[in-house]
This record gives structure tokens, sequence and C-alpha cells, in this order.
């Protein structure tokens, strides 16, 4: 097809109007596939201030805390975060903890990337993008990330990054020209859907052409990029990117894409309670500030989720899995500033759809502090030590997807589902 | 990585060198080089972060510069130096949106702030690229008793200006610190350190570790920790641990000696600015009480900071190195095995030049690997090699000002350097923190960018040049007022913008669809800006100008 002036004359009508139009890939059928949030908490929590009761072993516990169980799930009572027991007591029966997941290092990035990939090879798509990705081309934005780490590699054009401070939002409207020190004003509507047609066209057939290689994959790329973004722009006034302070309110930004099908998967970071941050080597106390407040907040979205309503006639709750987790745990011991060093093992929280809830998985040794062996089937001790591989294997379960396929080197936590 | 490949030569008996090598060999890439005129591109915005002119090309073209010419005139040119400083931040990281400490810390106005963090990010990869664009013998990164500095630095940071060849940079210049550290070049540097900050319990090992990872390619982070806890919990402390359980010292053992010599960057505060600005001579031992350790580097004792700089220098895996990351940065690829023979190749080049950086470069940018543009055909393609590259922000923010004169700002910010406001990381960039690894293939964020910089660019430049003679334009030379679209004047206009934003000349189906276009877009239009500005838009969103 050529873009000639007759034809695009002829076109000029149909083509400005269709900008006007809801686009095809949101009317695409993805209703009943899984979606997931993932709330991220950089810096490396500590499992055993709220949701790992090891007291009796050599892992320093909060003061005055005692153990405690709500629907199956035992947790850390502490007077300092009230809100983690009052969470499982309201949402236990839909929560999986897996505990002693080793992160293989002691450095934040290190773990970042193995606890979010399985991998610390360069280049690999992390569990967020992979399974965006992995929901084909029928999404405008499959993988929000409205803040937190990511690892993208080929499947980068499945991520819309938001920016820190919701910077999409001021490139979607404009105002990112308006607002410059050389001001300039957006084109005319008209103007726009010419270029943008004349463009895709360009692009698809630059995709048909560019042969074998990065080329190609580029092209490709550019092409579906460029599609999704022109959809986005057409529903981005219905959409407040930039909203929210709170975790549970920036959390909702982007339970509203995954409610209206324009994302998959969506990440929120939590940086802590005033954000001073999870890494508490000098502050300990810390800790339980931050997970009072988390756990309130996640009260607020699992609220939020079955608020909303889903695309197969329940709520959202019953198709969106969250994800709580952190890149590293915390060393058993007080240090003498009275914080914690960093630790390989961790902690990660799985609730909502497709979990099999009021339970927790693996543990950690009382005299070594090391995860102990797990079973995966039926979520008992047993001898598979638990790594980042196996929760993105789960993960991908989670998502319907066999995980064999993308993660050879684990099996999915079967334990952990609901169906399995 | 090759680093491991070296190991393994390194490990056979002497006599068996050259099997070790002819062993190792690459099977030669079954690529299809560039075309002249694409390679030309490629030079230019790799060297000098900018697109080649249509004089250059014409030239080219007619056979009176040749692609070595080029590439010298390149290396030589000013942009070279900021384009140098670029692609060693985008490995170093350190141009992150805040530090510990802002302007305000030291009573400078808030408005400062920014210029504060974006001189502080620079001072590493700028002084470095000083180096390289000075012909200065690589081992100066580590042994220069000078920096680089700009105004607003020396009124923060004890270090003064001082004489030295001008730079091509605004606002730097050479200065020196006055506060009594060591010569070490960029190990001795507040910006790095800065960046690379040491938690109280971290004893600097995370400094250390920079200094495996940045300038060894060798990361203590990214070997597997192998604690036995039952040991870690039966010592006093975990600090105790790192010294006696045979599980970590493998590792501690070299890694704590060099840490031990970082002593006098060491802070109190982590957020104190007078504790951050200045070295502090006197805590230099301070790493050998805590870890009851010597400094050393590797085995070798250090007599104390002052002897890092010339360590390092002296170190194989230094050199190797600095070709393995500028190899990465030129192939847009991390290196493998598989390119053991090459980086050995390059390794000796760079020593044949004296260690200069331009000579390295000169024959990274004659490797096959630099010049692949295709596949041979019945080839098995191998997507890692970078056949085409996508631009970074920084060579997209220069590329569209030189070809436009829109640089892109909001609030003293550019916009495609920073995250805090700005697009860096939803152009595909790294912000140095939670993104450290540029993005090679597009996605809708950066879509997104390319589509606002294009409109804003095409804009400015047509509403600024169309209502001058043509002789006052710097890109619309050829089009007169009241030219339509398909005149001779309109299509030697868009031959001049396909030649200059995509190097090549356009194809008649181009010159077709763009004529329709035009017609299209000039019918609703209210200037003849505006119809030229939309050509220009629609050029600079197509993969053939953010690529290369």
């Amino acid at each position: 097809m050529r873009f000639t002036r007759r034809g695009l004359l002829r076109a000029f009508p149909a083509l400005v109007g269709a900008a006007a139009l809801v686009p095809a890939r949101l009317r695409a059928d993805t209703a009943g596939e899984r979606k997931f949030l993932f709330v991220f908490c950089p810096g490396g929590w500590d499992p055993a201030w709220a949701i790992a009761p090891v007291f009796g072993s050599v892992a320093a516990m909060p003061e005055g805390a005692t153990s405690a169980t709500a629907n199956g799930i035992e947790y850390v009572n502490d007077r300092m975060s009230p809100a983690v027991g009052t969470f499982f007591q309201d949402w236990g029966t839909r929560a999986c903890l897996l505990h002693g997941i080793e992160s293989r290092s002691v450095a934040h990035d290190v773990c970042l990337r193995l606890i979010l990939t399985g991998s610390n090879l360069p280049g690999s798509d992390d569990w967020p993008l992979t399974l965006a990705a992995l929901s084909g081309e029928s999404r405008v934005m499959p993988y929000v990330n409205l803040s937190g780490p990511t690892y993208a590699g080929p499947a980068v054009s499945s991520l819309v990054r938001v920016g820190e401070n919701g910077q999409l939002a001021a490139l979607l409207d404009g105002s990112a020209l308006a607002n410059a020190e050389l001001p300039q004003r957006l084109p005319r509507a008209e103007r726009s859907a010419l270029t943008d047609a004349l463009l895709a066209l360009r692009l698809e057939r630059l995709a048909a052409e560019a042969g074998a290689g990065r080329a190609a994959e580029i092209a490709a790329s550019a092409s579906l990029s460029e599609s999704r973004r022109a959809d986005l722009v057409s529903v981005a006034d219905q959409l407040d990117l930039a909203g929210g302070v709170s975790l549970s309110e920036r959390a909702g930004v982007g339970l509203e894409c995954l409610q209206r099908g324009l994302s998959r998967v969506a990440m929120v970071e939590y940086i802590g309670f005033l954000g001073l941050t999870w890494d508490t080597h000098g502050a300990q106390v810390n800790q339980a500030g931050n997970f009072e407040e988390l756990f309130t907040e996640l009260s607020l979205i699992l609220t939020d989720l079955k608020a909303r309503p889903g695309t197969t006639g329940g709520t959202l709750a019953d198709e969106v899995t969250v994800v709580v987790m952190s890149e590293m745990g915390r060393f058993p011991r007080l240090n003498s500033r009275g914080g914690k060093e960093h630790w390989t093992y961790t902690s990660a929280l799985l609730v909502g759809a497709g979990v099999r809830g009021g339970q927790s998985i693996g543990g950690y040794h009382p005299e070594t502090y090391r995860g102990v062996g797990v079973n995966l089937a039926d979520g008992g001790e047993g001898d598979v030590a638990l790594n980042p591989s196996h929760l993105g294997a789960t993960l991908l379960a989670l998502g319907g997807h066999d995980p064999a396929e993308y993660i050879p080197d684990a099996e999915p936590i079967l334990a952990a589902l609901e169906d399995a | 990585m090759p680093y491991l490949a070296l190991i393994a030569a390194c490990s056979v008996a002497p006599d068996d060198t050259d099997a070790v090598v002819a062993a190792s060999a690459p099977v030669p890439l079954a690529v299809v080089p560039l075309d002249d005129a694409a390679l030309l591109r490629r030079l230019s915005l790799d060297l000098r972060g900018q697109l080649p002119t249509s004089e250059e090309h014409a030239a080219l073209a007619g056979g009176e510069l040749s692609l070595a010419e080029a590439a010298e005139a390149y290396l030589l040119d000013d942009a070279f130096e900021s384009r140098f400083a670029d692609l060693v931040a985008e490995q170093w990281l350190t141009r992150i949106d805040e530090f510990n400490v802002g302007a305000s810390d030291f009573r400078l106005h808030e408005s400062l702030d920014r210029s504060l963090v974006e001189d502080v990010g620079n001072e590493a990869p700028v002084f470095l690229a000083a180096v390289a664009a000075g012909d200065l013998p690589w081992t100066d990164a580590v042994l220069a008793d000078w920096t680089m500095t700009t105004d607003l630095l020396e009124s923060v940071w004890p270090v003064e200006s001082i004489d030295g060849p001008a730079s091509t940079l605004e606002g730097w210049h050479r200065g020196r610190y006055t506060d009594g550290r060591p010569r070490g070049g960029v190990v001795m540097t507040n910006g790095l350190w800065w960046r690379y900050w040491s938690a109280p319990n971290n004893y600097n090992r995370t400094r250390a570790a920079a200094i495996g990872r940045l300038l060894l390619c060798d990361d203590w982070l990214t070997r597997p920790i192998h604690v036995d806890p039952a040991q870690a919990l039966d010592v006093s402390s975990l600090e105790d641990a790192v010294s006696t359980q045979t599980t970590c010292v493998g590792c501690h053992d070299t890694l704590d000696p060099v840490a031990a010599s970082l002593f006098g960057f060491w802070w109190f505060d982590l957020y104190d600015p007078l504790e951050m600005r200045s070295y502090h001579a006197e805590r230099e031992q301070l790493g050998e009480h805590y870890f009851d350790a010597r400094q050393a580097w590797f085995g070798k004792a250090m007599e104390g900071p002052v002897d890092l700089g010339p360590r390092i220098a002296a170190d194989p895996r230094f050199m190797r190195c600095t070709v393995e990351r500028m190899a990465h940065a030129l192939w847009r690829r991390e290196t493998t095995d598989a390119d053991f023979t090459t980086i050995t190749a390059l390794e000796a080049d760079f020593a044949a030049g004296q260690y200069r950086m331009r000579p390295l470069l000169r024959a990274l940018t004659q490797t096959p690997e630099y010049r692949a543009g295709g596949w041979a055909e019945g080839a098995t393609v191998d997507t890692a090699v970078r056949t085409r590259r996508v631009m970074q922000p920084s060579q997209l923010a220069a590329a569209v000002e030189a070809l436009t004169g829109y640089r892109w700002r909001q609030e003293g910010y550019d916009q495609l350097s920073n995250d805090e406001i700005g697009f860096r990381v939803l152009a595909g960039g790294v912000d140095g923190l939670g993104v450290a690894i540029a993005d090679e293939s597009p996605s809708v964020s950066r879509a997104l960018v390319v589509q606002r910089l294009a409109q804003a660019a095409s804009q400015y430049v047509a509403e600024q040049e169309l209502g001058k003679p043509a002789s006052e334009r710097a890109l619309f030379t050829l089009v007169a007022e009241g030219d339509k679209p398909g005149s001779e004047g309109w299509l030697a206009q868009v031959e001049l913008l396909h030649l200059r934003a995509w190097g090549v000349r356009p194809t008649a189906t181009d010159l077709e669809e763009e004529v329709a276009f035009a017609e299209a877009v000039h019918a609703g239009a209210e200037t003849e800006a505006e119809a030229w500005a939309a050509v220009l838009e629609l050029l600079l969103r197509d993969p053939r100008f953010w690529t290369y």
C-alpha cells in the first residue's frame, strides 16, 4: 500500500475519525487472564520483624513481641505494627507467605537482579515484564511500572515506565512541551492523525522488509510500540497516571490500568514510612514503622480490588494476584548500631487470585537462619531450597503459563497455587 | 567474560599459549558491513554524538572524504569529549538525580540544586573524558593529580582552578583538590564516592567493589555468597565472620585491604556536607584498625591511599578492562568469551598507541563487530550482534539539537538527562540506580518521548527559520516561500532533510508519500511552517532517524 495523495485525501476523514475510536487492542479478548500487582520494598526488609516469627531462634526479634496466628498464618504480634495482624485476620485466607528464599548475595544491586529475574546475567527480562510480554500484543501497556526497579531485555516493548513523578502523563497530555523553556504547542489533531497514519504505514513496511537479526527486531518492536503509543494517547484523558501519593493511591492507578484491560501487570514501590527506607543498618525500629504502614496500605489495596468490577463478572480481586517482595532479608542479629546487616535469605507474600491462602511455606532454621527445605507439592518440609527462580516459576504458573518453557532450572511451588 | 578466558589462559603452561589462543580464535562473523553512508552516520553518532553534516555526506559520496578520514575528524571533533563522557557515564552510573546533600546544605540557593547534582555526577566522566580528549595515557585516569571542576563545585568543595588545556565542555576546567588527598585520578574524586557511598557497617566495601567492577571488570559482588551461618552466628559479630570464616575469606581477603585504602573518604555522618566535601587524611589508617588488616592491592602491600592509583595502573586487568568497556560501549553489547582474541588484539592496539584512548577507539571502529550492518545470506543470525543500534537519550538530544537548534529544557533541567521531571529513563536511558542498563529496543514510553521531542523540535526550527532569508537558515536552506509540495524547491528541501536526518536520499516512494502527506497537511495548515514541521516530525519519529 502506498500513501498517495488521492488515497490519503479520500481516507483523511476516516483517519482523523479513527483517533476518536476505542483502540482495537482495548477490545481484544483478554478477559479471564490473571493479572498482577507487584509491591516492591527496596532496601531489604526483615521478615523476622513482621511475617516470619522465629522466636527462640538465633534471630533478634522485636522487643515484647509474640507469635500469633490468624487464618492459619503465623505472624509477629508487635505493638509497634498491629496492622500486620489486622491484615492477616482480614485477608489471611487469601494470603500465602513464602519463606527462606535465597538470593545468593548480600549486595543490593545483585540481589535486586536475582530476586526479580532469577539470574545475574544482564539482558534478562524480570518476572513482571515476562508475565506482561506473555499477554501477547493485546494490551496497550502490558506492564505499567509506576515506580520500582525494572530489568528489561528483549521484551522491553511491553514495558511502560511512568516515571518517578508520573512524567508519562506530561508526555501524554502535551504539557511536557508547553512547560518547556522553549514552549511549543501540540500539533492539530488532524495533522497528528495524518502523521501517525503515515508513520504506522512505514513502520509496518520496515518490519516486513527488515529481514533477520537486530534490524528486524527493532522494526517489529518499533511498529508495535508506535501502535501502542497511539492507543495510549487515545485513552490518556481517562487515566491519571501521575495521581496519588500514598502506596495504596499509587497502586490504585495501577489497578485502574488492570481494570481497564490496558495492563496485565503493574508495579509500585514502597520505600518505607516517611521514606526512611528498608535498609535499616542503623535503626531496626524503622522496620516496624515500615511494616505497619505497608500492611495498612495493603489492606486498602485489597479493599480497593474488591470494590472494582472485574472483566469476568466478579470483582478485580478475583483476577489479580498481589505480590509483595524485597530483594533481601536481614542478618538475624542486631549490630552494634542497633540495626541489622544484609542477609541472603528473604520472604515474599502472595495474596489474592489463584493463591492457596491461609498458609506459610518454607521457613528459617532456628539455629542457622537459613531457609529450610520445602516440598514443592504440599508446602511441607522437603529437600528443595527455595531460590528466586522458584518464585518466578510460581508466578508464571499463577499466570497460566508453563514455567518450564521459561525457567528450566526451577519448578513452581505448587502448594501455593489454588488450582494445583 | 573474556576475563574468565584470560584466567584460563593464565592457568596453562607458557608453551601452550599459542594453542590456547588458537583454540579460542573466534569464528568469523558472517555479517555484511554497513554501506559507507550508514557507517559514516554510525561513526559520527558514536564518536561525537551527532549526525554527519550534508557536506560530509556529499564529500563521502564524491570521494573527497574517506571513512578513515571521517573517523579521524570525529575523534578530533570538539563534541568528542562530551560524547566520551556520555559513554563513560552510561557504564559508571554516576549521573544520578540525588545525592545525600544538596545545594541548600552548602547555603546555596535551592535553584542551584539541579546544577550541583549534574556537576557532581559529571565529575568522574568529565575527568575521564579530559584524559581521553587530551591524548593522555590512560594510566592518568588513576594517577593524575588533577580533576575537572566547575565554578559551582569550587564553591562547595575544596578544589581550585589550575592551568591546563581548555575543555570543550562548557563550564568545565581543570582543577586540583586542596585538602591534601593523594593523587589518584578518578579514584580520588568526590564525584565518584558521593555516588558510591558506604553505609557505616559496610566499611567502604561497596566502594572497593566499585573499583573492581569499573576498573578491573572483576566484580566481587557478583560472586555467590556461601555463608555458613552456624559459624557466623558463633562469632561476636558479622564483621568478625568475614575474616574468620573460610567461606568469606576468599573474597574479603582481597576486598577488605582495598576498602581499607579508602578511609580518607570515610564519613562519620552520611548526610553532613562538611564530612562529605573534604578528604580526611587523618582517617587514612582507620580502615586498618577496623579490618585489622593492612591496606593492600590483591596481596601487594600499600603504604597508604597514595599507592592505590599506581597499583591499579600497574594491574594488567586495568587496561584489559578498559578495552572491554570501550568495546561494550561501541559494540553496544557485553563482551563474552567468544571475543577473547579480538579483545586481545585490541589490547595490543591500545598498548601500541601508548594507552591513548583515540587509537583504541579507532581500532574498535574497524572491527567487524562494529561495522556489522546485516547478515550474509544463509548465515546463522545472532541478534546479540548489534547490526543496528538505538540512539541513547544523550545522542537523541544532541542529534536533534544539531539538526534543529532545539534543546528540550524545563526549569533548568535537560529533559533527556534527568528523571526527576524529565524523560531519560522513559527514553530508554539509565538513571544510575533503578535502571542500570540502557534499553536497546524501542518501547512505548520511548515512542512517546521521541514523538514529543520531534514535534517540539520540528515546530521550533520551522518557525525560527522559515520567516528568514534562506542565507540565514541552517536547515531549511533550499525552500523558498510559496514552494508547493512537489515543486522543485520543495523536493530539493525534502531530499536535504532526508540526507541530514536519515543519512540517505529519499526513494521515489518516500517522495510520493511525502508529497501527498504535505498536501494534506498543507490543506489544513495555518502556516507554511506547520506543513514543514509535519514533514520533519515524520522523519524524526521514523526509526531510520533514531537508529543507526
